[in-house]
C-alpha cells in the first residue's frame, strides 16, 4: 500500500484508505482551500467533526463549493470516490448541478434544507441496488457569522422507505382486494348481515331485494324476518353456535320482502379481535325458496304417490329380477290379507300362483326380464287361504342404463267379476237351452195343430191362440227366471183373453208354486178348455159359468174345471189335439191323470197329480 | 214313397221327458208308418226294450232326469241291443260324433220332422234288405 501515491493515479489502492488519511494527505494547496495548516478554525473543526461521524456527511466549502466527505458518504459516491475529494461540487455532481446549485446557494445565504427519501442507485455490495437517503443541508458560519460552508448530514433510510413502500403496496393490494371483495359481494345475490356477538342485535342487513334491508340496528329483528312459529328453532341453533363460537349454518323459513314466506340458507362466522374476542358475526343468506318449493312439491308428490299406493285396492308389488318380493303396497297387503310383510318378503313370487297361473307368472317374469310387459289371469290364495282370481300386469322397471332393473307387478282382485262371468256363461247356456226347448215346444204345438186342422184358416187361428197362451205363461215364468210360477198368476193370465163378465168365471184355491212345465201345461189346458167353452160350452151363451178350484190334500194335487148354465153338452165325435193336451200331456207334467167328463149339464175336467214344483223343485 | 217293406213291423222307442215333445215325436213316427213306444226316462226305456224285441230304433233326447241321460242310454242300448239303430237329439249342446255310439245320428232341437222321417226310412230300408 503506497500512502504517498497521488490520488487518482492509484484508485485501486486509495479507495481502501479511510477518509481521514485521504484528507490529511490530500494536496490542498492545489485547491482554493489552500494548505490545511492555513485553514480557518471553522473549516478545520467542521472537517474533523465530519470525519469522526458515523453518519454519511459531506461539506461544500467556500465560493468554490469545494467538496469534502467522510467514510459514510464515500459509499454514496460510489465510483466518484475517491476522486470527488477536493473538487468543486459542480464537478462531483455535474448532472445534478442545475438542481443542486440553487439549494446550495440558498444554504450559503443562511437557509437550511432537509430532503427525505431521496432515491440513489448504489453499488455497495458489488451490485447495483436502490437505496434511499435523507439529506439535511445546514449553513456553516465563521466567527463573524458569515456562511462559509455547507454541511450535508445524511442518513440511509432505505429500510424505512422499503418498509413504507411495502406497506403502501400492501395497502394498495388491500385496497384492490377490498374492491374485489366489495365487487364480489355486490355482484352476489346473497343477503349480507352482521349481528352483535350474542345475536341480540342485528347491526346491518342488505336484503338484496328478496328480504327487507335493515336500515338501523335492531334488537327486534327476529319479529321482522322470522315467522313466530319458526323463531324458537332458529334461536336454538343460534344459541348453539354462539355457545361454541362455531359457524352458524341453517336453512330456515323467512318473511320475504313481499311479506310471503320464503326459505334461506344462512351461514354466519364469528369475527374476532386481536384478543380473540368475538366482536360480531358476519353472515350471508342465500335465497333457496325455489329449491325448497321444489323439494316441498316433491315431498307432496311423494306423499301423493304413497297415498295412491295405500288407497289402491290393487296389489302393487316390486320384485327383484329373481322375482323375489321386495315391496308390497298397503292396499296390496289388504287385499292379499298380508298381516306381516316380512313373512312374504323375499319369497319367489310365481310360487304364489297355482296351476296354469304358475306357468303364466313364470312366463311374465321371463318377459319382464327381457324388457317386455305382459298380463295374465289366474287363481291365487290370499295369505289367509281365501281363493281369489286376479288380473295381473307384469312390467319391467328400467334402470338408468335402459335395462330392466326390477319388476313391477300389479294384481287386481277380479274374483267377483270372474264369478259373475261364469254365472253369465252358465245363464247364457241355460237361456240358449230354454230357447231351443221353447222352439221345440212351439214346433210341437204347430205340428200337432196343423196335423188335425180341417182347414188352413182353422189351423192358423188355433196355432195363433195356442202360441199366445204359451207366450203369456212365459211372461209369468220370466218373473222367476223361468223356474217356477204361482198357480193364481198362471190361471189369471191364461183365462184373461176369454173373460166375458167378472162373475161368470171364477177360480179359488191355495197358493201353490208350479214348475215351469206345469205352468206352461196348465196354461195350455186352461186355454183349450176356455176356447172349447166359448165355442160350445158355458161361455157360448150369456148365462153359463165356469168355476175353477184346486186343492192339495195329503200331498196330492187336484184341479177341477166345472162348467154350468151352458147349452146341453154332447160328447164330440173325434178327439183332437186339445183333448190330447189336457188329458195326457198336462197330466204328464203333474205325473198324474187328466179326465174330461162330458156331463150334459156342463163339461167337467179333473186333473190329479203331484204338486211337483212345490215339493220337488221349489 | 214306394216302400217295399212294412214299416209297421218296425217299432221306434221315443224317449223324451217333455210330454208335449214326446207326443209329437210319437205322432211323427206313427205318421211315418212305424209303431211307436214312448218312455219319459232311461229306466222306463230299458224296461220297454226288455219287453219288446220288435223295437229296432231308439230315438232319444239327451237331457233327462233319472239314472242315465240320453247319451248313456244310447251307449247302453248299443251294448245290450247292438242291432237297434240310434237317433239322438238335444237342445242343450252340439254333440260330437265321437260322443255318439257307432252309427248313431244326431239331430239338434228343434229338428225338421222330415229329417227324422228320412232317417227312419233309411234305417227301415237297411233292416229289410
Amino acid at each position: 500500500m503506497t500512502l504517498h501515491a497521488k490520488l487518482g493515479a492509484d484508485v485501486g489502492r486509495t479507495d481502501s484508505l479511510r477518509m481521514a488519511d485521504l484528507v490529511r494527505r490530500y494536496d490542498w494547496a492545489s485547491t482554493p482551500l489552500g494548505r490545511r495548516e492555513t485553514w480557518p478554525a471553522v473549516l478545520r473543526t467542521t472537517v474533523e467533526m465530519m470525519l469522526a461521524s458515523l453518519h454519511p456527511m459531506c461539506v461544500m466549502w467556500g465560493p468554490g463549493r469545494i467538496f469534502l466527505y467522510n467514510d459514510g458518504y464515500a459509499e454514496i459516491l460510489g465510483a466518484r470516490h475517491p476522486s470527488a475529494l477536493g473538487l468543486p461540487t459542480e464537478d462531483v455532481w455535474p448532472e445534478l448541478w442545475d438542481e443542486l446549485a440553487p439549494l446550495i446557494d440558498r444554504t450559503f445565504r443562511g437557509e437550511s434544507f432537509a430532503f427525505r427519501d431521496q432515491p440513489l442507485t448504489m453499488t455497495r455490495n458489488g451490485f447495483e441496488e436502490q437505496v434511499w437517503y435523507d439529506f439535511a443541508y445546514s449553513p456553516v458560519r465563521d466567527e463573524r457569522g458569515e456562511v462559509v460552508g455547507l454541511l450535508n448530514v445524511t442518513s440511509d433510510c432505505t429500510a424505512r422507505v422499503s418498509a413504507q413502500r411495502q406497506r403502501d403496496a400492501a395497502i394498495e393490494r388491500l385496497r384492490a382486494g377490498e374492491g374485489r371483495l366489495a365487487a364480489l359481494v355486490e355482484a352476489s345475490s346473497d343477503s349480507l348481515y352482521t349481528m352483535s356477538p350474542d345475536w341480540q342485535e342485528m347491526r346491518t342487513l342488505q336484503g338484496r331485494g328478496f328480504i327487507a334491508n335493515a336500515d338501523a340496528p335492531s334488537v327486534r329483528w327476529m319479529d321482522g324476518y322470522l315467522f313466530p312459529e319458526d323463531q324458537a328453532d332458529v334461536r336454538a341453533r343460534i344459541d348453539e353456535a354462539v355457545a361454541r363460537t362455531e359457524p352458524f349454518e341453517m336453512e330456515h323459513r323467512v318473511r320475504l320482502a313481499d311479506g310471503s314466506a320464503g326459505w334461506i340458507f344462512s351461514r354466519a362466522i364469528p369475527v374476532r379481535d386481536k384478543e380473540g374476542r368475538v366482536t360480531e358475526w358476519f353472515g350471508m343468506a342465500a335465497d333457496v325458496t325455489a329449491r325448497q318449493r321444489a323439494v316441498e312439491q316433491l315431498r307432496d308428490s311423494e306423499a301423493f304417490m304413497r297415498g295412491v299406493l295405500a288407497s289402491s285396492n290393487d296389489c302393487i308389488k316390486v320384485l327383484d329380477l329373481d322375482a323375489k318380493l321386495a315391496f308390497m303396497s298397503e292396499g296390496g297387503k289388504r287385499v292379499m290379507e298380508v298381516s306381516d310383510f316380512n313373512a312374504v318378503a323375499g319369497c319367489p313370487w310365481p310360487s304364489f300362483w297355482e296351476g296354469a297361473g304358475n306357468l303364466a307368472a313364470k312366463g311374465a317374469i321371463a318377459a319382464a326380464r327381457a324388457g317386455v310387459a305382459s298380463s295374465f289371469q289366474g287363481y291365487s290364495d290370499t295369505m289367509k287361504g281365501n281363493r281369489r282370481y286376479w288380473d295381473v300386469q307384469v312390467s319391467p322397471i328400467m334402470g338408468a342404463d335402459g335395462k330392466p332393473e326390477r319388476i313391477l307387478s300389479i294384481s287386481r282382485d277380479i274374483t267377483d267379476l270372474k264369478v259373475a262371468e261364469e254365472a253369465r256363461a252358465v245363464l247364457a247356456q241355460e237361456l240358449a237351452h230354454r230357447m231351443k226347448n221353447s222352439l221345440a215346444m212351439v214346433q210341437a204345438i204347430v205340428t200337432q195343430t196343423l196335423r188335425q186342422a180341417k182347414s188352413m184358416e182353422e189351423g192358423r187361428t188355433a196355432v195363433g191362440q195356442r202360441l199366445s197362451a204359451l207366450g203369456r205363461a212365459q211372461d209369468i215364468l220370466t218373473r222367476s227366471n223361468f223356474t217356477e210360477a204361482d198357480i193364481h198368476d198362471v190361471i189369471a193370465a191364461a183365462i184373461d183373453p176369454h173373460r166375458v163378465t167378472e162373475d161368470r168365471i171364477s177360480w179359488a184355491g191355495p197358493r201353490l208354486i208350479l214348475t215351469s212345465q206345469q205352468a206352461l201345461g196348465l196354461s195350455l189346458a186352461t186355454h183349450e178348455l176356455a176356447t172349447n167353452a166359448a165355442k160350445y160350452g158355458a161361455l157360448s151363451n150369456d148365462t153359463g159359468r165356469v168355476a175353477m178350484t184346486w186343492r192339495v190334500e195329503d200331498g196330492a194335487f187336484a184341479f177341477e174345471w166345472v162348467e154350468s148354465g151352458g147349452p146341453p153338452v154332447t160328447p164330440p165325435g173325434s178327439r183332437g189335439f186339445g183333448s190330447k193336451l189336457i188329458e195326457r200331456i198336462v197330466a204328464s207334467y203333474f205325473e198324474g191323470e187328466g179326465r174330461v167328463d162330458f156331463d150334459p149339464s156342463g163339461i167337467r175336467f179333473r186333473l190329479t197329480g203331484m204338486p211337483g214344483g212345490a215339493v220337488g223343485e221349489a | 214313397m214306394g216302400q217295399s217293406f212294412n214299416p209297421g213291423s218296425i217299432a221306434v222307442l221315443v224317449v223324451e221327458d217333455d210330454a208335449l215333445l214326446r207326443a209329437e215325436a210319437v205322432d211323427l213316427c206313427i205318421e211315418a208308418g212305424f209303431t211307436a213306444y214312448e218312455a219319459r226316462n232311461a229306466d222306463q226305456a230299458i224296461r220297454i226294450l226288455e219287453g219288446h224285441s220288435e223295437i229296432r230304433v231308439l230315438f232319444t233326447d239327451i237331457e233327462m232326469e233319472g239314472s242315465m241321460d240320453g247319451l248313456r242310454l244310447a251307449h247302453a242300448v248299443r251294448e245290450r241291443w247292438p242291432p237297434v239303430a240310434i237317433l239322438i237329439t238335444s237342445g242343450r249342446r252340439k254333440v260330437m260324433k265321437e260322443d255318439l255310439p257307432e252309427n248313431g245320428l244326431f239331430f239338434a232341437k228343434p229338428y225338421p220332422p222330415d229329417d227324422i222321417v228320412k232317417a227312419l226310412n233309411g234305417i227301415a230300408a237297411e233292416i229289410t234288405r
